[in-house]
């Protein structure tokens, strides 16, 4: 059959083969046609350029910080960054007197590779640098007038956020016997002026939750509501607009700061 | 820091796969942080399974930091050339799997819906895309449920003809007026 008397079949059928309808027999056939004849082989690539952007138009998902570990690994590309910032120094001694720090890091999977270098040490010493603080400012609503009998404020869970260089911006100790979360800036990077932000509870698997908008100053609390630190293997926080996100099971803007969140014992 | 995302252009990012091209590591990274979202969401929308889905991300990445010196700019848009590598793996892997184990589930609904797109995520998103968007939401529903079905989810007329319960026969005139629909619409604008 020659195709080019029947403009409108070839048409459609370059456009079937371009969405992937066009199956068997039939696609093999155009696809001999268009090896041979430029008329048909310029349709099949107007079709492909029309449909290839709907690829695009699916909504945004974050995927969990393992997945770009496990890029860097696999291209061999996280030391040839020769980024590593600067570590805090690390109480080397102290490590395993304040916290079991062995048995976290190497459990999750979550973590996995060069990252585990750079901010879990650093991680490891913040924690342990701002753990002495923690109690003061977690205590300090107390002597606000408080409720008789209100259980002592305690921190079960803690986080440091990490920016992508790696370099602790913030702290968040999670009181979950008061469904608090205290945000503690820490050290001197900038946060995104003027731009709302967003906690996220990034679970071992599925999607996130959206732990509630960020104070504007970056130090504050956020009422943990019905949210359990357990069911969250890291932290993390993404640029959005005012509001937050639209998307309810993810951030729609990047991912600027994430950090595992670990329970303290 | 990372980029303002308003800032974030077809151009921004072609000018980063151009730094991956010559095995610029940092330039990966910030190509990750703007597109991995969109290109998750787009291989989570294929596979349904958040483990495949990240796995097909993790190889298009890797295929992104291997093939960058194959981007041309003339020929696409970098977020189209990103994402027709993911949605190629995505379906290549669909193939390798039991497909009767995935679930087109909400996913079907989320397709279709047509809501005021969020004017940050589409900014790193081509013009192509914008203009394809346009005209998708100019067909009747069903039309564009089933010709996004075909595409993203590279199904046949039967197999959408048994996710959307409908005969064959109506299947094959949705695709083929949705198709006929869709090039009139983005025929102006080529």
């Amino acid at each position: 059959m020659n195709l080019h008397r029947y403009p409108q079949l070839a048409d459609l059928l370059a456009a079937e083969y371009a969405l992937g309808t066009l199956r068997g027999g039939a696609r093999r056939r155009l696809q001999r046609y268009a090896e041979h004849d430029v008329v048909i082989r310029r349709l099949l690539e107007e079709w492909q350029q029309r449909l290839e952007p709907m690829a695009e138009l699916v909504p945004a998902r974050m995927p969990s910080a393992a997945v770009w570990e496990a890029i860097e690994q696999r291209l061999g590309i996280a030391a040839a960054r020769g980024q590593t910032p600067e570590r805090p120094p690390v109480p080397a001694q102290a490590a395993p007197a304040a916290r079991p720090a062995r048995g976290w890091f190497d459990n999750l999977a979550f973590w996995r590779g060069w990252a585990i270098g750079a901010t879990a040490l650093a991680a490891i010493a913040v924690v342990m640098a701002v753990r002495s603080l923690l109690p003061s400012a977690t205590l300090a609503p107390q002597g606000a007038p408080t409720l008789a009998q209100q259980p002592e404020a305690e921190v079960s869970h803690v986080a440091v956020l990490n920016n992508k260089d790696a370099q602790p911006v913030m702290l968040v100790a999670w009181d979950e016997a008061h469904s608090t979360m205290t945000l503690h800036r820490i050290g001197d990077t900038q946060l995104p002026p003027e731009r709302a932000m967003q906690l996220w509870g990034i679970p071992a698997s599925g999607h996130p939750v959206s732990l509630g908008m960020l104070p504007n100053s970056g130090n504050g609390k956020i009422q943990a509501a019905q949210q359990r630190p357990e069911n969250y293997a890291a932290l993390a926080i993404s640029i959005e607009p005012p509001g937050g996100s639209p998307n309810p099971n993810g951030p729609s803007g990047p991912v600027v700061f994430s950090g595992k969140l670990v329970p303290v014992s | 820091m990372t980029a303002n995302t308003r800032d974030i252009t077809p151009e921004t990012l072609t000018v980063l796969l151009e730094r991956v091209a010559k095995e610029d590591a940092a330039a990966l990274r910030e190509l990750y942080d703007i597109a991995a979202p969109k290109l998750f969401g787009l291989a989570l929308r294929i596979l349904s399974k958040h483990e495949w889905a990240e796995e097909v991300l993790q190889d298009s990445f890797v295929n992104i930091w291997r093939f960058a010196g194959d981007y041309r700019r003339g020929l696409s848009a970098p977020m189209t050339w990103m994402s027709a590598i993911v949605r190629n793996r995505a379906l290549d892997h669909l193939r390798r799997v039991n497909t009767q184990e995935t679930e087109w589930s909400d996913v079907l609904d989320d397709l279709v819906a047509t809501g005021d797109p969020d004017p940050e995520a589409l900014s790193a998103v081509s013009l192509q895309a914008r203009l394809l968007d346009g005209c998708m939401q100019q067909l009747e529903a069903a039309q564009r449920q089933a010709v996004a079905l075909a595409y993203l989810r590279d199904q046949s007329h039967s197999e959408i003809a048994e996710a959307l319960s409908v005969p064959l026969g109506t299947v094959k005139s949705w695709i083929r007026r949705g198709l006929s629909k869709l090039k009139s619409c983005l025929g102006g604008a080529r």
